[in-house]
C-alpha cells in the first residue's frame, strides 16, 4: 500500500495485541465465550491487517504459502488424530476420557483444548489463504 | 430497557439492509453490510447468545467485509450492467415467494422464552445439569460443540478445509 506512517505504526502496535487476544479466546473458550473458530478468525484478522498495510510480500517473509496450505490440512489432522488416538487407547472415536495420560476429568478438558486447537489452525490458515488468493492479483 | 434496544437496533438493521440495496456504489454497500452484521451481533448479545454474537462480529463484520473489499478492488466501482425488466419482475416474484415461505415457518416457532416448549422442558435443562460434571467446561456452548457434538464439529472443520482448498485450486487453475 502507500507509505502512510500513521497506518504502519498503528498496525505494528496493534497486531501483537490482536494475536494474543485470539490465543486467549482459544484457550479460554471453555470458560468464556469463544473457542477455536472465533480465535482462528481473529488470528487470521491480525495477519490480514498486517498484509493489507505492508503488502502480501512482507507477509510471505513470515509465513510462506506452502506453510499456510500445510496448516489447513494440519488442523483437520489434529482433530481427527485425537479421535484415532482415543480409539487406539480402547475408547470410542473422540472419547476424550481415553486420551493417554489423563483421567476422565482432565482428559475431557484437554480433549476440548486439542480439538479447538485443530479448528483454530484450520480456520486461521483457510481465512488467510482466501484473503491472499483474492488480494493477490491486485498486486501485479 | 431491553425492548428499547431491540426496537432501536432492529430499526437500524432494516435501515442498513435497505441502504445496502439503495446504494449504487458497491463500496458503500459493502460498508453498510458490515454495519448490518454489527447490529445483528449486538442483537444477539441482548439475547444472551454471546458465542454467536462473537462469531458474527468476527466473521460477518470483519473477515467478510475485508474479502468483499478485496474483491471490490478488482471490479468496476459502479456496476452499470443493464438488468432486463422481466428479470426484475422474476426476482421480485421469487422474493415474495421465499418471504411467504419464511413467514409460514415463523408460525410454527415457539413463543420467545416459552417455558413449556419441548426443548425447554427436557433438553436444555439436561445439558445445563450434566455439562459441568461430565465435561468440566463452564461454557455449555463449547461443551456441546466439542464434546456432545464432537463428530459434527469434526465434519465442519473438514468442510472449512475442503472449501478453502477448493477455492485455492479454482483461483489458481491454469497455473503451473
Amino acid at each position: 500500500m502507500n507509505k502512510d506512517i500513521i497506518l504502519k505504526t498503528t498496525t505494528r502496535i496493534i497486531v501483537p495485541f490482536i494475536l494474543v487476544f485470539s490465543l486467549y479466546v482459544l484457550a479460554h473458550g471453555e470458560i468464556s465465550p469463544g473457542g477455536g473458530f472465533q480465535g482462528g478468525v481473529i488470528f487470521a484478522a491480525g495477519f490480514i491487517l498486517y498484509s493489507m498495510v505492508f503488502g502480501v510480500e512482507e507477509l510471505y517473509k513470515i509465513i510462506s504459502k506452502k506453510v499456510i496450505i500445510f496448516l489447513t490440512a494440519l488442523g483437520v489432522s489434529i482433530y481427527t488424530g485425537v479421535g484415532f488416538i482415543t480409539m487406539l487407547n480402547g475408547g470410542k472415536f473422540l472419547e476424550y476420557a481415553k486420551i493417554p495420560g489423563f483421567d476422565m476429568k482432565s482428559g475431557n478438558a484437554m480433549g476440548l483444548l486439542f480439538i479447538e486447537t485443530g479448528v483454530f489452525i484450520t480456520v486461521f490458515s483457510v481465512m488467510l489463504l482466501l484473503y491472499i488468493e483474492v488480494a493477490k492479483k491486485y498486486d501485479n | 430497557m431491553t425492548i428499547v434496544i431491540d426496537i432501536l437496533f432492529l430499526t437500524f438493521l432494516i435501515f442498513a439492509a435497505l441502504l445496502s440495496i439503495y446504494f449504487k456504489n458497491l463500496l458503500n454497500s459493502t460498508i453498510v453490510l458490515g454495519a448490518y452484521s454489527l447490529y445483528v451481533a449486538v442483537l444477539w448479545t441482548t439475547l444472551n447468545a454471546i458465542d454467536v454474537a462473537f462469531t458474527e462480529a468476527a466473521v460477518g463484520a470483519g473477515i467478510s467485509t475485508v474479502l468483499f473489499l478485496a474483491v471490490f478492488t478488482k471490479i468496476q466501482p459502479e456496476d452499470r450492467s443493464v438488468i432486463k425488466r422481466n428479470r426484475q419482475i422474476l426476482a421480485l416474484g421469487t422474493l415474495f415467494f421465499v418471504g411467504y415461505l419464511l413467514i409460514l415457518g415463523i408460525t410454527d416457532m415457539p413463543k420467545f422464552g416459552d417455558p413449556n416448549w419441548v426443548t425447554n422442558t427436557y433438553l436444555i435443562p439436561d445439558y445445563i445439569e450434566r455439562t459441568m460434571h461430565e465435561t468440566g467446561a463452564v461454557n455449555i456452548v463449547t461443551a456441546i460443540l466439542g464434546s456432545y457434538r464432537g463428530f459434527d464439529t469434526n465434519g465442519e472443520t473438514a468442510v472449512i478445509f475442503i472449501a478453502g482448498i477448493c477455492t485455492y485450486l479454482i483461483l489458481n487453475r491454469g497455473e503451473n
